[in-house]
């Protein structure tokens, strides 16, 4: 079963190199440039496997973002890493932190923890 | 008008008299028999001429003087003879002079009165008048003058400057420069001299004065000396001076939220705006090297290294703009094992430069309470910096110790010293070492030892570095490793 992970990060540039990454690892990719977009990009989202969050972003941060998802249903069991310049102020109950600037070894080993471990919970 | 009463002269003096001025009428009178005679003959009596004085005959005169308001009146001094008579009447002259003489001494007491009032009005006023200095000068520019407005303004006493050249009011140079006597040229001149300048007061002080200086001339136009009049501007001019001071502070005040606000927008492009696109350069070179031939790679790999070294000098940059403008960088303590720390950082730079021997002799365990994330960039820039700029064939040594309630670490290398001008200079922004050594590991922004002191500082330790072409160069680090170093590590 293919997973999804969800890109929420304002920076088109690097939101559109990790969407190729990710992809070209196998995974099904979403992409939302805030908050806002994100929530509203959940709905058509099926086997969400991890939500890859920035913080500082406009119109809806990181923050907002994330005490909006955990009160969702889909939101349960579905981790969110957050990677952030500011990694120091990242909102309570996330399950894991990366610092920017972002290293791609470093996103693909989270993201193949988190992903890879639900395929092979639900195999 | 040509009428002479003679009243109690004796017979002989009349005689004289009248010989004497014989165009004149006379009537010889008694004081007895004054009233009767004055009934008959007062008319055209211009001149009265009383015979020897005496307390009667003053009452005598007041008598006449009554009745004769126009009448001259002389008395003649006891025992005086008939010339004395006849000057006498010569003296009261002609009957209208006579008449007018009385009328221009009545006039002169009274100019004379006035003048006297005028002057003591003025005189009272001078005195009045503390606010304004107002003194006399002779032609040549001596004091003679002086009112206790110049005493308050100026601090000198009457006695003390009166007879003085006002010349020392002035600061030495424009007094040496001939100022003074320019001043009462032009006030002699051109009938003023108004100027506004600095003045010296008896103790040495400076005041701003507002001076105006007049000629006084007699009424044959010749210059008698000079009124000067001088007001304290001070007051007003530390107003102003109190007023500008106030906009400025706000104005400051101002300035120091704008560049609050600066601050604030400048560490946030600094820390996300700059970074984010760095990592998309980053992680594309990555993805591409996975497909990429070696010619490529090499390309890419340059591109990574670039990146990486773009996001090292953001770190530092923002580092920096904490450290000066941020109110210095925050340290973060935890239980922490340096020891551990040393060994990860020396394992990456073994890892990065397997061509160079480190060394690192520690205990097993060093532990405190430290900001594990902070001293990793210490130790990760002065090892590295020993391995750049350190002898290619010597190995570089980290030893590290405790020594009572702190942790010690020394870096040392052999090779070229740092020269003793610079080791002055080493932890000062934007330093660092000769432009020969540097290679694509150094290159920066000499930041990286004013970071690191910073972040040892933070910590309450020193951190201090000799080098010399016999010893080669050694840093080394003290820690304080908090109050419980034997804690939870």
């Amino acid at each position: 079963m293919v997973h999804t992970v969800l890109i929420v990060e304002d920076e088109p540039d690097l939101r559109e190199i990790m969407r190729d990454v990710l992809e070209s690892e196998g995974y099904r990719v979403v992409t939302a440039a805030d908050g806002r977009e994100a929530l509203a990009s959940l709905e058509d989202v099926d086997s969400l496997c991890l939500v890859l969050l920035d913080l500082l972003m406009p119109v809806m941060d990181g923050w907002d973002f994330h005490a909006a998802f955990k009160q969702l249903p889909q939101a349960a069991g579905v981790p969110v890493v957050v990677h952030s310049s500011a990694p120091e102020r990242a909102p309570e109950g996330v399950a894991r932190v990366l610092q920017k600037p972002l290293k791609l070894d470093r996103m693909l080993a989270v993201v193949k923890e988190f992903c890879d471990r639900t395929d092979s919970a639900s195999d | 008008m040509g009428v002479v009463a003679l009243i109690d002269v004796e017979d002989e003096l009349c005689a004289a008299i009248e010989a004497a001025a014989p165009e004149l009428r006379y009537l010889r009178w008694t004081s007895a028999s004054l009233e009767g005679a004055w009934e008959r003959q007062a008319e055209g009596v211009g001149r009265v001429v009383i015979g020897a004085h005496s307390s009667e005959r003053m009452r005598l005169a007041e008598e006449v003087a009554r009745r004769c308001p126009l009448a001259t009146i002389v008395l003649l001094a006891p025992g005086a003879d008939a010339s004395e008579g006849v000057r006498a009447l010569r003296a009261i002259g002609a009957p209208p002079a006579a008449a007018s003489t009385l009328t221009d001494r009545e006039r002169a007491r009274l100019a004379e009165e006035a003048l006297r009032t005028s002057e003591q009005r003025s005189r009272l006023l001078i005195e009045a008048v503390t606010d304004y200095a107002i003194f006399t000068l002779d032609p040549g520019g001596v004091v003679t003058s002086w009112n206790p407005g110049a005493q308050r303004l100026k601090g000198y006493r009457a006695a003390d400057i009166i007879g003085q050249h006002f010349s020392r009011f002035y600061p030495e140079e424009e007094a040496r420069s001939g100022k003074c006597e320019r001043e009462l040229e032009i006030a002699e001149q051109e009938g003023r001299f108004q100027e506004e300048g600095w003045r010296l007061r008896a103790d040495g002080s400076r005041f701003f004065a507002n001076v105006t200086i007049t000629p006084i001339r007699d009424s044959g136009g010749k210059l008698l000396g000079f009124a000067k009049v001088s007001r304290d501007l001070t007051e007003p001019l530390e107003a102003e001076a109190q007023r500008s001071r106030l906009v400025a502070e706000n104005a400051a005040l101002t300035e120091r939220a704008r560049t609050q606000e600066f601050q604030e927008r400048f560490l946030a492009i600094l820390g996300h705006d700059l970074r984010n696109p760095l990592a998309a350069i980053d992680m594309g070179a990555s993805l591409l090297r996975r497909t990429a031939d070696a010619r490529t790679t090499k390309i890419l790999d340059r591109i990574g290294a670039s990146a990486q070294r773009m996001s090292r000098m953001i770190e530092q940059i923002l580092d920096l703009t904490r450290s000066r403008l941020g109110g210095g960088l925050e340290i973060v303590r935890a239980p922490t094992d340096l020891a551990g720390a040393l060994r990860e950082v020396v394992e990456e730079l073994r890892a990065a430069h397997p061509s160079r021997r480190i060394e690192l002799h520690s205990p097993a365990t060093l532990p405190g309470e430290l900001d594990r994330d902070r001293l990793l960039q210490v130790f990760s820039n002065i090892i590295g910096n020993a391995i750049s700029y350190g002898s290619r064939t010597g190995a570089v040594v980290v030893r590290a110790w405790r020594e009572g309630g702190h942790a010690l670490v020394e870096v040392h290398n052999d090779g070229p010293s740092i020269p003793a001008e610079l080791q002055l200079k080493l932890f000062d922004p934007f330093r660092r070492g000769n432009r020969d050594s540097r290679n694509a590991q150094t290159a920066g922004l000499g930041l990286g030892l004013f970071i690191s002191h910073q972040i040892v500082t933070g910590h309450g330790g020193s951190i201090r570095v000799e080098s010399s072409p016999e010893h080669g160069t050694s840093f080394r680090v003290a820690l304080p490793l908090g109050a419980d170093p034997e804690g939870t590590v």
